[in-house]
């Protein structure tokens, strides 16, 4: 469908277009369009729509009786009477072979822009072996594949507010990386979400699908009998997991901490602390720090899976990975304590990252979604933590970072400059979607698009995809996922999912 | 005369008695589906002098407009004609006719007589192609200054009679004072018929005697749309007023151009099209004089300014001095 002709067009400032259509609300920012060149398709996505400031406009605004006729009800000799504009933002050359090109140039005066079709986007969006879609291209009635291979070979992020479908993307995005065997994933599921079925709308999770390969643990065994307990002996906690857990520790709090992990000598740290008298430590540790720091640990009382003496189930975890098994830690009714998450998610990955960086065997790929990611990542607490060299480093080591956070203004800049592909949704601080776009060419552009966005639609960039692209994320339902499972290489999940007979 | 004076002057001509009689006529708007209406306009401009050569272009068209709780254009025509005029001496037989009766005519003068030509030669053949329709002509129903066009508008109003097709002129802005007040007619009905809402008044005959070229037809003012300004409308053929400000007032309900007959509002957007588009016009010469061997200093030093002024006249140079 033919929506306007060009009227100006730069190649750093975009193209301007007069549209032709009646009314500006069939289109949408983000929509997928095709300018046609002489020589080349010019693939776009509308970056703005907006109505010229017009004298006329001004002079006839207000004027209102009934038996006048609307504007709209005017046929003009020339187009629209007061047509709209649209910017577009070119993406991508197509030439004749349908070979992609930079945008290095620009279409002519007039040139015609439609809407992209299927064929244009079969062009761009090649599947391959690793890919599955992700939803329809936004505006166009056109399944997007996101290639996982590619995305699990580096950190990436999956950024947006709450209540947009973060939830949600991820969880076909750990469901497609296992049904493309590209990755195992570990999820630490605070709100049990990821098990066998969401405990907050009933979907079905990824033990539903992948039954025989994800293993789910609990940290309260109660909340799930099903799972396998999960307990973590105190000897095994480490400063840093201590500072990340309480995130408001003073500096001289964070010194005394380290003081006496030195002086703990066979004791382990969270005893020693308790036991600490400020007179013992006269000179080394101020006495109101040392008192601040014995009541914070206190708080540890509170968490059942801290146990002396038993046996460390991160030892079973670590086996089950090492076999090809995907995790999920189910919190329980600790997924209410951000202490809790915070503090296990960081002894299990750097444990994790002590293992993985040692390259004493050959590891499988393992992907850790680390909600709440701005919380090991803030520059403050990121200096005492592995986060950092983690989001470095590690995908050298087989371990993916995918960090999941509302404000990634708040993660570190160079941990932002390290992820190779972004699922961007819906952001309203203007510093997150800055942050959020940080290191991205022409920002400034996907700026605006990522922060007029529906709930449900994400701005996927990387090299993961070919293009940036504004994808509506398609709806987790059991149809929908059927149809995935479908192009699923695993027999055994199609077997699976057949004797489960929930997709009649 | 100081500025209090000036003052005083304005208030007693606010203030004077404005006690001229005037028979104003009122009427309903058309309750039903009106007739469709095709709307006539021209425009001209020059893009090119040397010595007393000018070349001009003029563009006429025009718009048939269906009204059904909208205004949906039915049908378009547009004719653009090359026109070389030469205030030294005739190129053909129109201009050889106007120079020898206005020997001072201006270029401006002539291409607006050909102008005139252009659209009262378009009227003729909408005349003959619609049936039952109304013609409006922007501007009030005149001829030119062309002697002997006489004869070809009284066919024309003959072929409007037999087709059943009305025929009007509308004026945009009109200085007249044919109710002989020191203030134009439109101010005069303005301030006369406050609280009246679809009315029309009759010209005097008078003043249609005196009007120069003639008129064919007979002049009014009319208001077509409550409140809404006054505007002189021509009709032809003897047609009742009523029927025809019945019919005309449904298509002055544009929110943009209340009280004036929307289709016309087109009309004049796709003739004056001949000055937006006369960079085309430019380009196109410039190529097409090359090709044929004019010197390309001769030219540029020919291509005339928006307002179809010579660049090399003194005047422009006065006219940007003026601006410091």
């Amino acid at each position: 469908m033919k929506i306007g002709e060009v009227i100006s067009a730069s190649v750093l400032g975009g193209i301007e277009v007069k549209l032709t259509l009646n009314n500006p609300e069939e289109l949408r920012v983000g929509y997928p369009t095709i300018v046609k060149g002489k020589k080349y398709d010019f693939y776009c996505v509308v970056q703005d729509i907006y109505t010229p400031k017009s004298k006329v406009i001004e002079r006839i605004a207000g004027i209102g009786k009934e038996e006048m006729i609307p504007i709209e009800a005017h046929d003009s000799a020339y187009g629209n009477l007061f047509p709209c504009m649209a910017k577009l933002k070119v993406i991508q050359l197509i030439n004749e072979k349908g070979e992609l090109k930079e945008p290095e140039t620009i279409p002519p005066y007039l040139a015609e822009v439609r809407l992209a079709r299927k064929e244009d986007l079969e062009k761009i969006y090649i599947p391959n072996e690793t890919s599955l879609p992700m939803g329809n291209l936004r505006g166009v009635s056109f399944e997007v594949n996101l290639d996982f291979g590619k995305l699990v070979e580096k950190p990436f992020g999956i950024f947006g507010r709450t209540g947009v479908g973060k939830s949600i993307l991820c969880k076909i995005v750990c469901n497609s990386i296992l049904a493309k065997e590209v990755g195992n994933v570990l999820i630490f599921d605070m709100h049990q979400e990821y098990g066998l079925f969401s405990k907050t709308d009933n979907t079905p999770g990824l033990k539903y699908f992948f039954p025989e390969r994800v293993e789910v643990f609990a940290l309260d065994p109660v909340a799930n009998r099903e799972a396998k307990p999960f307990f973590i002996e105190q000897s095994k906690i480490t400063p840093s997991d201590i500072i990340i857990a309480f995130q408001d520790l003073s500096e001289s709090m964070i010194d005394a901490l380290y003081i006496l992990e030195r002086e703990k000598g066979s004791r382990d740290l969270v005893t020693t602390i308790r036991e600490a008298e400020p007179e013992e430590y006269e000179g080394k540790i101020h006495s109101s720090s040392l008192l601040a720091l014995k009541r914070r640990i206190e708080r540890l009382r509170r968490f059942d899976f801290v146990r002396e003496g038993v046996e460390d189930s991160f030892t079973q975890m670590l086996s089950l990975i090492k076999a090809g098994k995907s995790i999920v830690l189910d919190f329980g009714k600790y997924g209410l304590s951000t202490t809790s998450y915070l503090f296990i998610a960081n002894i299990i990955t750097r444990r994790l990252y002590s293992i993985y960086t040692r390259q004493e065997e050959n590891l499988p790929k393992l992907i850790l979604f680390l909600e709440e990611a701005h919380k090991f990542l803030e520059p403050k607490v990121a200096q005492h933590t592995i986060f950092n060299k983690l989001a470095r480093e590690t995908r050298k080591f087989n371990l993916i970072l995918a960090l999941v956070d509302q404000r990634p203004s708040r993660i570190d800049e160079e941990v932002r400059s390290q992820l190779a592909n972004r699922l961007i949704m819906s952001l309203k601080e203007p510093s997150d979607v800055s942050a959020a776009l940080s290191g991205v060419p022409d920002k400034g552009t996907w700026e605006g698009i990522v922060s007029t966005m529906p709930p449900r639609n994400v701005l996927a960039m990387g090299d993961a995809l070919p293009i940036p692209t504004v994808i509506e994320v398609l709806n987790y339902n059991v149809a929908n996922l059927k149809r995935i499972l479908k192009n699923m290489d695993s027999e055994e999940i199609k077997e699976i999912a057949s004797n489960i007979d929930i997709f009649d | 005369m100081n500025l209090d004076e000036a003052i005083d002057m304005i208030k007693e001509c606010l203030t004077q008695d404005f006690n001229v009689e005037v028979n104003f006529s009122e009427y309903k708007p058309c309750g039903e589906k009106p007739l469709n209406l095709i709307a006539i306009d021209g425009s001209a401009t020059f893009i090119f002098n040397v010595s007393t050569l000018w070349l001009g272009i003029i563009r006429v068209c025009a718009l048939e407009y269906e009204f059904e709780n909208g205004y949906y254009l039915r049908d378009r025509r547009e004719e653009e004609y090359v026109e070389i005029i030469s205030t030294h001496k005739a190129l053909n037989d129109i201009q050889d006719k106007l120079l020898r009766n206005f020997p001072f005519a201006t270029p401006n003068f002539i291409i607006n007589e050909l102008r005139r030509l252009y659209e009262i030669n378009l009227l003729r053949k909408i005349a003959e192609e619609k049936k039952n329709v109304i013609i409006a002509m922007d501007g009030a129903l005149t001829t030119t200054f062309l002697k002997g066009l006489d004869e070809e508008v009284k066919k024309i109003l003959e072929i409007c009679k037999k087709n059943e097709n009305l025929l009007i002129g509308v004026a945009k802005d009109s200085k007249t004072h044919a109710f002989h007040h020191s203030i134009t007619d439109v101010e005069l009905l303005e301030r006369k018929a406050k609280d009246k809402d679809y009315c029309y008044v009759e010209l005097p005959e008078s003043f249609i005697k005196r009007c120069k070229p003639p008129l064919y037809g007979k002049a009014y003012f009319a208001r077509l749309f409550p409140k809404a300004r006054w505007f002189r409308i021509d009709i032809a053929n003897e047609a009742p007023p009523k029927l025809v400000f019945s019919q005309l007032s449904c298509y002055a309900r544009s929110k943009l151009s209340l009280g004036y007959v929307y289709p016309l509002v087109e009309a004049h957007k796709l003739a004056i099209k001949v000055n937006q588009l006369r960079e085309i016009y430019e380009e196109r010469f410039k190529e097409e004089a090359l090709r044929k061997g004019i010197p390309l200093h001769e030219i540029l030093r020919g291509i005339t300014n928006a307002e179809g002024r010579s660049y090399g006249a003194y005047h422009t140079y006065l006219d940007e001095i003026s601006e410091w």
